[in-house]
């Protein structure tokens, strides 16, 4: 059974990737089609310009690449950690 | 009028500028352990200025930095008083909210935000009451103050460069009239956060010599112990450098009010001729992500709701930043080792926080912005509403701290 804080160590990096990667589809999907909304209902104070928004989106995705890939790599960094304290302690 | 951008990024850059504003914000922050709230609370209970001079010495070089990039041209002066809101009745009374339930929930809008990414479950109790705050404030109290920001009932009804200091004192927006503005706002604020810092310091030294006796007084006046001392200063100033970057030391407060500094003029160049005013802006997001949430629900707060549907872009840069100041807190908690879900003994400090949080969310949409949005960085565009708020908001601890001796 793995400890309270080796599990921490794990899932906290996935935990990150996960958010990255589940902000930026909220972006894409939810947030893009209540700019919509907003659009067809002429409400140009809550509105989003499409040029900015394309930026906010594309911002997003690199954000979101980098997030993940540091999330990973410290999630396999801690795992070879944990493993090999695990083998040396038998 | 529209603002013409200085630098022709594209909007992905500048979201990513301003996402990398937010990392550093809640890295640095979080390292530093970096609280207006705390550092206001001090006065009135340890009487120590130690956290509150870093402040005004945080708000005076910001006002130092932006300011003179202004008063030399890099940056055209509209930038600066733009975006620059009314102030009115509600500053006041919004940071007077907003100082006691951020003293009672045990964090600013700043602190809230890194420390819930730290694992704080009082401070994600507080954002979820801040973000029920915010829809009490809009349906409750907006269409009133609205009211009277139109109407002008103690309010002004222009903003912009009417809250200009270099126009309110000189009536001009000259290079000259930016640049004195810049030295008779900045370097007070300066030079009184050190003076307030070693107040504090002489009067900690002052209860140590009171205190029980240390090292004999021979061991530091002697010439070779006075080498010896030396070499051990460089020693341990390149450990501490090392230690720092390493993650095994929080950073100084000083250190942490210079690297803030510094992000918010990397954000005002970055921003200039978009958003200044989207700056460092914390508040609105608590808003902001009800509306998100209520959003995966088919409720489109948009659509119907007061100062929802009429002040709250979709998303714009301050979204990222805080979006990222939380991923900045949340790694280098993380990789310090700090990070672990905190949850209080007593189950009380978790309605505590609510109730706080609540109060804060009212109190920052009533002030129009908090602590970051409204104070810090009105203070780097010369305005005086950071001013007001700052008053208000020692006026809600003052009040806050004697009510918990009471409780």
């Amino acid at each position: 059974m793995l400890e309270s804080r080796y599990l921490r160590r794990l899932l906290a990096p996935l935990i990150l990737s996960f958010f990255a990667i589940g902000w930026y589809k909220f972006s894409e999907g939810t947030l893009a089609n209540a700019n919509q909304i907003v659009l067809n209902t002429a409400n140009f104070a809550v509105y989003v310009q499409q040029t900015q928004y394309d930026g906010y989106l594309t911002a997003t995705r690199y954000i979101c690449y980098v997030v993940v890939y540091v999330g990973l790599a410290l999630f396999w960094y801690n795992l070879v950690k944990i493993v090999e304290a695990k083998e040396r302690n038998g | 009028m529209v603002l013409s951008p200085v630098f022709s990024e594209s909007w992905a850059e500048v979201y990513a500028f301003f996402a990398l504003g937010g990392f550093i914000l809640g890295w640095v922050a979080q390292r530093g352990n970096y609280c207006f709230v705390n550092a206001m609370t001090s006065i009135f209970t340890t009487r120590s200025f130690e956290r509150f001079g870093a402040l005004l010495i945080l708000f005076g070089l910001s006002a130092l930095g932006c300011g003179l990039l202004v008063a030399f041209g890099v940056i055209p002066a509209v930038d600066q008083y733009y975006f620059n809101y009314f102030a009115g009745w509600y500053i006041l009374v919004g940071s007077f909210i907003f100082g006691f339930g951020a003293a009672l929930a045990g964090g600013c809008n700043l602190s809230m935000l890194y420390r819930a990414a730290s694992g704080y479950v009082q401070n994600w109790i507080e954002l979820f009451g801040m973000m029920i705050g915010t829809y009490v404030f809009a349906v409750g109290i907006w269409p009133f103050q609205q009211y009277t920001m139109e109407k002008g009932i103690f309010s002004t009804t222009m903003g912009g460069y009417v809250e200009y200091l270099p126009y309110d004192i000189f009536h001009s927006v000259s290079p000259m009239a930016i640049y004195i503005t810049t030295l008779m706002l900045g370097l007070p604020l300066v030079l009184l956060g050190i003076y307030l810092q070693q107040y504090t310091k002489k009067k900690w030294l002052a209860n140590l010599r009171i205190a029980p006796q240390g090292l004999p007084i021979s061991m530091t006046i002697s010439p070779q112990g006075q080498v010896l001392g030396e070499e051990k200063t460089k020693t341990s100033w390149k450990k501490e450098v090392k230690d720092l970057l390493l993650l095994k030391k929080p950073y100084g407060t000083n250190l942490a009010t210079v690297l803030l500094a510094l992000d918010i003029i990397l954000v005002y160049i970055a921003g200039a001729g978009y958003t200044f005013n989207y700056l460092v802006i914390t508040s609105s997001d608590g808003g902001r992500f009800f509306e998100y949430i209520l959003m995966l629900f088919g409720v489109n707060l948009f659509t119907n709701t007061p100062w929802f549907n009429d002040s709250l872009p979709i998303v714009d840069p301050s979204t990222l930043m805080v979006i990222m100041l939380c991923v900045g807190a949340f790694t280098a908690s993380f990789l310090s080792g700090d990070f672990k879900i905190r949850i209080p003994r007593e189950k009380k400090r978790l309605l505590i926080g609510f109730l706080g949080g609540m109060l804060v969310g009212i109190g920052v949409r009533v002030a129009l912005g908090c602590n970051v949005g409204l104070m810090w960085t009105n203070f780097a565009q010369l305005g005086y509403d950071g001013i007001i708020f700052l008053f208000g908001m020692l006026g809600g601890i003052y009040l806050a701290v004697k009510v918990q001796e009471r409780l």
